[in-house]
């Protein structure tokens, strides 16, 4: 048996409603591959093209040569996670093509209270929290709240934040971003499973302080991160699970607050058509970027564009104005005494 | 002195259920086998006593592998869902199938202890090959559809269980101070 004839791969799309997911497994012939989007632990990306009705469509290889044991648990977590979830911002599973050719939930679970021990073996190194690395096996949510803040910060640096190539190494980068972690500030990291293998006291695991700053303050042609921004990143990636910033507190940050442009529905955006060439003012990330600005200048149909965004403005600050209603309200959508029993109905299904 | 009223039962305590709890709820009637697939799918064609038995199978190599039951509920979800749809006769067939749900609902299932292949099938009744268990599993999620996430008894009593849990020692103690 070939390599390729044990990959699987499962076609993606984001807007798109699966029209005849069942047992269509169709060869992968049928998708003409655009461009490889991006590589992660489990899989290739690919921008391909459906054949059939030339709708842009995410390919997702996986990687199979390592799995004597079946379809990888990962895959299988992927991909029947992804097909109970639906929103706009998630990539929406199209079709699964099993047996000759075939976003990232590689290990994804349910979600339980009070966690359950889970297996340390989770999450692409350069987003893996201190805890998982030090082998906690009761990580709760915390651990994607450092990943959040991974991914931010590569956002704002333009390049990943802590691209380690192994355990020890990944540990290193962190350590010289944010300085090593002390009782003081992560009072139980000595208790955890893998603490002992990991030698804090060579050289290169002493760093005092945080260098997360000059590290965002100007990099690879990103433009330096504003105050409140930096404070988002500081805030979740944060070493103790405990103190780190939770989902609600990071909606509530005066990143989100102070600082505009403020948070608002997807068409709302503002994009900035500035005639001045270059960043300044204050764009997505602080600093704004020019990506995209040339090719919009001049002419009228700029001007009914901006018209256009503006009544969009005003759709996106109701739409806030509802954010902070809801998140004033704890618990809105649990009213007391309300029937959490929906009428069990045999005809759905 | 007055003494703390904990005359309380938990009935008389304002259950307000969780969110995972409601989400649960909401979602128990999604991916639930045909009642009646005995008669219609496998025209009436299955032994009475298979099923108990395919039941039995699932429980015990659980056991075996020292499984969560949760895993236990999953497999027979699988396994009714599959009979649901799909017409199985051989004997040898419905013990794979069982098997094969098994290892299925581990692999989603189980955090820390990974199901081995080379395993399920040397603990298999009628001696089905890894090359068998793969097809097997490969039938039975395209069946399912890839929907590996049906609500089981098991998980709505556990997480009504630890809401309560975290519901009470507050309740009590307001109710104390009150």
């Amino acid at each position: 048996m070939n390599a390729t004839q044990r990959l699987t791969s499962v076609t993606l799309s984001v807007s798109d409603t699966p029209s005849n997911f069942i047992g269509t497994c169709r060869p992968v012939d049928d998708f003409e591959k655009v461009g490889r989007v991006g590589e992660g632990t489990y899989g290739i990306v690919y921008k391909a093209i459906d054949k059939s009705n030339q709708k842009t469509v995410a390919l997702k290889r996986m990687r199979m040569e390592r799995e004597a044991d079946g379809l990888p648990l990962s895959a299988l977590r992927e991909i029947s996670l992804l097909r109970r979830l639906s929103h706009t911002n998630i990539v929406r599973v199209m079709e699964v093509c099993v047996g000759q050719d075939l976003a990232d939930f590689g290990l994804a679970r349910q979600f339980s209270v009070p966690p359950c021990p889970m297996t340390p073996k989770v999450v692409t190194l350069w987003y893996r929290a201190p805890e998982i690395l030090l082998g906690e096996r009761l990580y709760t949510e915390a651990s994607d709240m450092w990943s959040a803040g991974c991914i931010f910060g590569e956002l704002l640096k333009n390049a990943p934040l802590l691209p380690g190539k192994v355990e020890p190494h990944q540990f290193e980068l962190i350590i010289a971003l944010l300085g090593n972690p002390t009782e003081r500030i992560w009072p139980s990291f000595r208790d955890l499973p893998l603490a002992n293998l990991f030698r804090f006291d060579t050289p290169k695991m002493q760093q005092q302080y945080s260098t997360i700053k000059q590290v965002l303050s100007s990099s690879n042609g990103a433009a330096a991160a504003s105050p409140q921004a930096l404070e988002l990143v500081q805030d979740l990636l944060v070493y103790d699970p405990k103190r780190r910033l939770d989902t609600r507190g990071a909606l509530r940050h005066s990143y989100f607050r102070r600082e505009g442009p403020n948070p608002c529905i997807p068409s709302a955006i503002r994009l900035r058509f500035d005639s001045r060439s270059g960043g300044g003012g204050g764009g997505i990330f602080g600093g704004g970027s020019s990506a995209g600005s040339g090719n919009l200048r001049g002419g009228g149909a700029i001007a009914n564009l901006r018209k256009k965004l503006e009544g969009e403005q005003q759709q996106g600050q109701d739409f806030r104005r509802k954010i902070r209603r809801v998140d004033r309200d704890e618990d809105f959508d649990l009213p007391v005494g309300a029937r959490p029993f929906r009428q069990f109905d045999l005809d759905e299904k | 002195q007055t003494q703390p009223q904990l005359a309380l039962t938990p009935l008389a305590v304002a259950f307000v259920p969780s969110k995972r709890l409601l989400n649960l709820m909401n979602r128990q009637h999604l991916h639930l086998p045909n009642p009646f697939y005995d008669s219609t799918v496998q025209q009436g064609k299955m032994q009475n006593d298979i099923r108990p038995t395919l039941v039995n199978w699932c429980s015990s190599l659980s056991q075996e592998f020292q499984f969560n039951t949760e895993t236990v509920f999953l497999s027979v979800n699988f396994l009714d869902r599959y009979l649901s749809s799909t017409k199985v006769v051989r004997i040898q067939q419905l013990y794979l199938l069982a098997s094969s749900c098994v290892y299925l609902a581990a692999k989603f299932g189980e955090e820390l202890k990974e199901p081995c292949i080379s395993d399920v099938s040397a603990l298999s009744m009628f001696g089905s090959s890894i090359k068998d268990v793969k097809r097997m599993e490969a039938k039975v999620l395209k069946e399912l559809k890839w929907e590996l996430t049906p609500v089981s008894p098991q998980s709505i009593l556990s997480e009504l269980l630890s809401s309560i849990g975290e519901l009470f020692p507050t309740v009590l103690k307001d109710k104390i101070t009150n």
